[in-house]
């Protein structure tokens, strides 16, 4: 039975969301495994239905959610859960980056230098690595994939790191007047964020296809070119990801959902795109400039 | 982190940290700018194409 008494914590009735995405992943992984170990071009769609198997959950899961929370079927506690859930989400995205990152100050720091003889690796780089200078940006040992050039951190991503900035700026401006219950300036600074958001995806795009077709900078050009475009690349998805999520906020605001008061959603939303922007910024010093 | 789970709804606490968050990314980048300026950082160049 639903509890509805907003003295006690609210239970849906039927929670079919978390068997739903449990198909959807089991089909998708299933589908995946067979995409890579089969030569017949139909297994990749058994992948595609367990995506949009878990791309209904999400719809529909989060169509729930936003439902019940107008409905007035949360208390303070369920908000509670609410936040601790965000909270575990991006503290996994930061352990997230941080791998990605410990990679390159790991390759920058130690394993390129002992390459290159510096410490115990002096008979490695004698022996296995001889010529090999020990230097950031490397093309490894052998020169994998060829000699490349590497984006001017001063154009496109001077660029692009205002951009995002920017947004921080418009999604705060947004807070404030969503706090004030100023519903149109808070629709407005929302709509500007999300643009900002895409015009840096589309220079991002725009720098990948330099790097590809101009500097043979690639995925495959040695530990360079692996931890700039792991880093840069996932960095992308998750300001893709964001912007649709400001998108979908943006609606409800229109809607006119949330209060001065209340507003979760919003600040869930709020909070990643603040981290994303703080990602770019480890991302424009370690991987662009320095 | 810490004004997103003691925010509780009243999320001033929140809000004043991201603006004070979003100030400081500024700052930083202000800085980057002048230290880029005065030479103070310089970027990276593949060693085999320096001339």
């Amino acid at each position: 039975m639903s509890e509805t008494s907003k003295d006690q914590y609210y239970v849906p009735h039927l929670a079919k969301w978390p068997i739903v995405g449990t198909v959807g992943m089991t089909v998708t992984f299933v589908g995946a495994t067979l995409a890579m170990n089969s030569q017949t071009s139909t297994t990749p769609w058994v992948m595609y239905a367990g995506i949009a198997i878990i791309l209904t959950m999400f719809f529909g899961w989060f169509s729930e959610v936003i439902k019940e929370s107008e409905d007035n079927l949360y208390n303070k506690q369920v908000d509670g859960s609410f936040r601790m859930g965000m909270i575990w989400f991006i503290f996994s995205e930061v352990m997230f980056f941080a791998a990605f990152f410990g990679a390159l100050f790991y390759a920058r720091t130690l394993s390129i230098p002992w390459l290159g003889g510096e410490g115990t690796g002096l008979a490695t780089n004698e022996v296995l690595w001889n010529g090999f200078e020990g230097v950031w940006p490397s093309n490894g040992p052998g020169e994998l994939n060829g000699r490349f050039e590497i984006i001017d951190p001063y154009h496109l991503p001077l660029v692009n790191t205002l951009l995002l900035i920017a947004s921080s700026v418009t999604i705060t401006i947004a807070h404030h007047a969503l706090r004030a219950g100023n519903r149109s300036q808070t629709i407005f600074w929302l709509i500007a964020t999300v643009i900002l958001g895409a015009v840096f995806i589309f220079f991002q795009a725009e720098e990948y296809v330099l790097a590809y077709q101009e500097f043979n900078l690639k995925l495959s050009s040695g530990i360079y070119g692996s931890t700039f475009f792991m880093l840069t690349g996932f960095h992308g998805v998750h300001v893709t990801l964001g912007a649709i999520m400001i998108s979908i906020i943006t609606i409800r605001v229109i809607k006119g959902h949330f209060k001065p008061e209340s507003h979760f959603g919003f600040e869930a939303v709020a909070w990643y795109w603040h981290f994303v922007d703080v990602v770019w910024l480890g991302l424009f010093i370690f991987v662009y400039i320095l | 982190m810490f004004y997103m789970i003691k925010g509780k709804g009243q999320s001033s606490n929140t809000v004043r940290f991201l603006t004070v968050r979003v100030a400081l990314s500024v700052v930083l980048f202000l800085f980057i700018l002048l230290a880029a300026k005065m030479g103070w950082i310089e970027p990276n160049q593949p060693v085999f194409l320096k001339p």
